[in-house]
């Protein structure tokens, strides 16, 4: 699993030398910028939703999870102001990782983007009955995601 | 709806990502096959992963035809039910496999694209119509439920949920099996920031635990507080106690199972630390390895310079009292030197990647061919641990396919044959390789007929490719290797799509590689590719010729002779000299340059080639020995038969390397045939 893209790697630099850093983050966090987990096995595919997203601008920092644990994972240790989930991955299913999240306060209502490979009207009723926000599917343009995806950040 | 010129940014990483999840596909497809699956359908759920997620990402980048090959294959896998493929259904992913390769490989070097209609219909092709699909989105963490909600309990129930999510639909066993020596243990691991800012996450952890045993069940739990806390199940081998550092990352465990806690466990315990793969992987373009390597090669010119400079001012121009200083800057130089030899190491060895991945799509390649041709052909893969230049090995893949797939077409023979040969049904085909010093030695040996040297003449006969006259005065390497040359009337569909021994041979040495062929008639053919480890610094031998520095890669040389230029005597028309035991043809590089004589007569001869083909090149003067950098003559206008490339001394002065190999190659092209070493009765 490639979890030390490079970028990564620098952002493990910055924090094992610097732990004020994410005390750092947390307060921009809390006043200016917006959280967006990319949940998606697949590092190209990570980084080609976050590629389609740059253009919402600055004020939303990127995070990803390579697979639904670490998902689970990173929303338990810090604020997320929207998750963009796959479904198909290898430990914990995409749809579990929405029950999860579904059924503990402690996530609250966070607002969950299916994106997802399959395009069928069985994936898509599990997806909004299991409490996603918007079911979407790959291929996707950049255009219509941002668009979808900035439309729920105002509001969230 | 696809945006492709958008994610055409991503398709370098695409094509990455999409050679590791054919790596997976590949192997387990290999593995269903020879029947070895220990542990249910883990192999079967990576596989269908591979599958959607290059179906996904194929249709971001708008390659339709890659996206409709993965879903007829994700079909067709889902068709067994939960079961491993085997027959048919195996056979039509093996097919669908293939085609799925050669969409990407035409995708990537922009050529025409295979037709996948046919290929679609052929992997569907006798298929079940309704899938029977087991339910289980959670794959094998949700076993247990995650949440305390409850995904549907492991072991699937047929008529359970509707498939409401697809691709990893997969039966998984509803609890640990465990087997003799074997013993299940609970571990819980409790994420926290301090944790994560160290790199320890609950991805991690789960990678150090599969290392250690085979993890059963994951489930996520929420924490009173509002934490989160993973529960992990693994089952290990009765010896495994994990280490206690472990709980310093946050990891707690119990045993769920009898734990045996003997003098052996604990032995055995820092080897199974010590084998748990690291998750820090990184992967590079190798572009900007490249650039890595080029900087190291300035540093080790400018050292050079220095050295130089040290070398000319130790000649008494220094002032006594500057004399200490001097040997300490002399002794940094010394230091310096070894440390960028280190340095240069260290960057060398990450482009090297083991050869086992390339072998294994070769033994694929050795199935596919079998399969067409009806032929029994089992795969050896050896030394494959062996690492090798990445680049090396993209260039190679085409080659040893191509020699792989002959192997199996041309070499091994029909069962029957084998058998009234007093050979096993079965036929082999080894792929072996091996490091030996700066070179890498890749072998390609199959059991088969052999190449029959005569029938070879033959067929360059009658396709024209040498005159009729012509006997024993082509090596039976250069004879297979002439373009054009094929063994058989039309080329059949086995080895026919391959790329020809020309090019095989042509890639070898334009990666400053040899190629050679032993092949013995009814026993076998192998053929040995030999190949530089690394295409960049190399020590070199400088040597003066007429007045011109040239550069010789010591790899490349045998050994080097001060000879007496009375010694050299004339035989017909080429000058020779006698070395142990027989004689060494000469080579005047002066001449073959078109270099006017120096005043001098030349001293000194570089022996290189090896055994039968030595060859020894006269030269005027040794200038020494350094470590150059190697950059080859890109540019077909500026080659020159002979020179390899051009480096940069300390001084600034370019200096041309010599390509010994085209030396030897245009000796060996004027010798006999029969001096070539093959052991048939040619």
């Amino acid at each position: 699993m490639d979890r030390s893209t490079p970028a990564a790697a620098h952002a493990m630099t910055i924090a094992g030398s610097l732990p004020a850093f994410f005390v750092l983050l947390d307060l921009m966090t809390a006043t200016k910028t917006k959280t967006v987990l990319v949940v998606d096995d697949s590092a190209t595919m990570r980084r080609m939703v976050i590629a389609s997203l740059r253009g919402l601008g600055g004020g939303i920092s990127f995070e990803q999870a390579e697979s639904g644990l670490s998902a689970i994972e990173r929303l338990s240790l810090r604020p997320v102001h929207l998750v963009v989930l796959d479904l198909n991955m290898p430990d914990v299913h995409g749809l579990e990782v929405l029950r999860f999240i579904r059924s503990h306060d402690a996530f609250g209502s966070v607002p969950v983007v299916v994106l997802t490979t399959r395009d069928d009207a069985a994936g898509r009723d599990a997806a909004l009955g299991g409490g996603a926000t918007l079911y979407l599917t790959k291929p996707f343009s950049p255009e219509s995601l941002s668009l979808e995806i900035g439309r729920l950040l105002e509001s969230a | 709806v696809t945006s492709g010129p958008f994610f055409d940014q991503f398709l370098d990483e695409y094509f990455a990502e999409c050679e590791e999840h054919m790596a997976k596909l590949r192997h387990a497809l290999l593995g269903f096959e020879s029947g070895a699956r220990p542990r249910g359908g883990e192999d079967l759920r990576e596989v269908a992963r591979a599958l959607h997620t290059l179906k996904g990402l194929s249709g971001m980048v708008g390659y339709i035809e890659v996206e409709r090959v993965a879903h007829a294959l994700e079909d067709r896998l889902r068709s067994t039910g939960g079961a491993a493929p085997r027959g048919a259904t195996l056979d039509a992913l093996f097919r669908g496999t293939t085609l799925l390769e050669r969409c990407l490989v035409a995708r990537r070097a922009g050529d025409l694209l295979p037709d996948v209609d046919a290929g679609i219909d052929d992997v569907a092709a006798g298929m079940s119509a309704t899938p029977a699909l087991t339910p289980q989105p959670g794959g094998a963490a949700g076993a247990g439920g995650v949440g305390g909600g409850g995904g549907a309990a492991g072991g699937g129930d047929p008529a359970g949920a509707p498939d409401a999510t697809g691709a990893t639909g997969v039966a998984v066993p509803a609890g640990p099996v465990v087997q003799a020596g074997e013993q299940v243990l609970e571990f819980r691991f409790t994420p926290d920031r301090q944790l994560a800012e160290r790199g320890v996450g609950v991805d991690t952890v789960r990678v150090r635990l599969a290392a250690a045993g085979h993890v059963v069940r994951t489930t996520p739990r929420v924490l009173p507080g509002g934490g989160v806390a993973f529960h992990f199940v693994v089952v290990t081998d009765e010896s495994f106690q994990p280490p206690d550092e472990w709980r310093a990352d946050g990891i707690d465990w119990q045993s769920a199972g009898g734990t045996d806690r003997s003098a052996a466990a604990l032995a055995s315990l820092s080897s199974a630390a010590a084998s748990a793969p690291s998750t820090n992987v990184v992967r590079i373009e190798l572009a900007r390895l490249d650039e890595l390597m080029r900087l190291v090669g300035e540093l080790v010119i400018s050292r050079a310079r220095l050295d130089d400079t040290l070398r000319r001012g130790s000649g008494g121009t220094v002032g006594n009292g500057a004399a200490a200083a001097w040997d300490a800057v002399a002794e940094v130089n010394g230091e310096m030197e070894r440390q960028l030899r280190d340095l240069r190491e260290a960057v060398m060895r990450t482009r090297l990647v083991p050869v086992g991945e390339p072998f294994e799509r070769m033994r694929f390649a050795v199935r596919e061919v079998a399969h067409d041709l009806n032929k029994q052909v089992e795969t050896r893969l050896e030394g494959a641990a062996t690492e090798i230049d990445k680049l090396v090995v993209e260039r190679m893949h085409e080659p040893l396919l191509h020699l792989v797939r002959n192997a199996v077409s041309h070499g091994i023979e029909p069962a029957a044959e084998r058998v009234a040969a007093g050979k096993p049904a079965a036929g082999l085909v080894t792929l072996r390789a091996a490091a030996a010093g700066e070179r890498i030695l890749i072998d390609v040996e199959d059991d088969g007929r052999g190449i029959d040297p005569d029938s070879v003449r033959e067929h360059a006969r009658a396709q024209g490719l040498i005159g009729e006259d012509a006997s024993g005065a082509v090596s039976l390497l250069d004879l297979l290797c002439t373009s054009g040359f094929s063994t058989r009337a039309g080329a059949d569909l086995a080895s026919g799509r391959g790329i020809g021994m020309a090019v095989v041979r042509s890639t070898v040495h334009a990666l400053g590689g040899e190629l050679h062929v032993e092949s013995e008639h009814g026993r076998g053919t192998r053929f040995r590719i030999e190949l530089p480890l690394t295409l960049m610094i190399v020590d070199a031998l400088l040597v003066d010729v007429a007045g011109q520095l040239m550069a010789v890669p010591q790899p490349a040389l045998q050994e080097v002779l001060q000879i007496d230029p009375a010694g050299i005597t004339r035989f017909e028309n080429n000058e020779v000299l006698s070395y142990r035991g027989g004689v060494l043809p000469l080579v005047r590089l002066a001449d073959v340059f078109g270099l006017p004589a120096g005043p001098r007569p030349a001293a000194f001869v570089l022996v290189v080639g090896s055994g039968a083909q030595s060859l020894g090149l006269l030269v005027d003067r040794l200038a020494g020995l350094r470590e150059i950098v190697v950059r080859a003559m890109a540019d077909p206008l500026v080659a020159v038969a002979g020179i390899a490339g051009a480096t940069e001394l300390s001084d600034g002065r370019v200096v041309l390397i010599l390509d010994t190999g085209a030396f030897v190659r245009r000796a060996r092209g004027r010798a006999a045939a029969t001096e070539y070493q093959f052991t048939a009765e040619a």
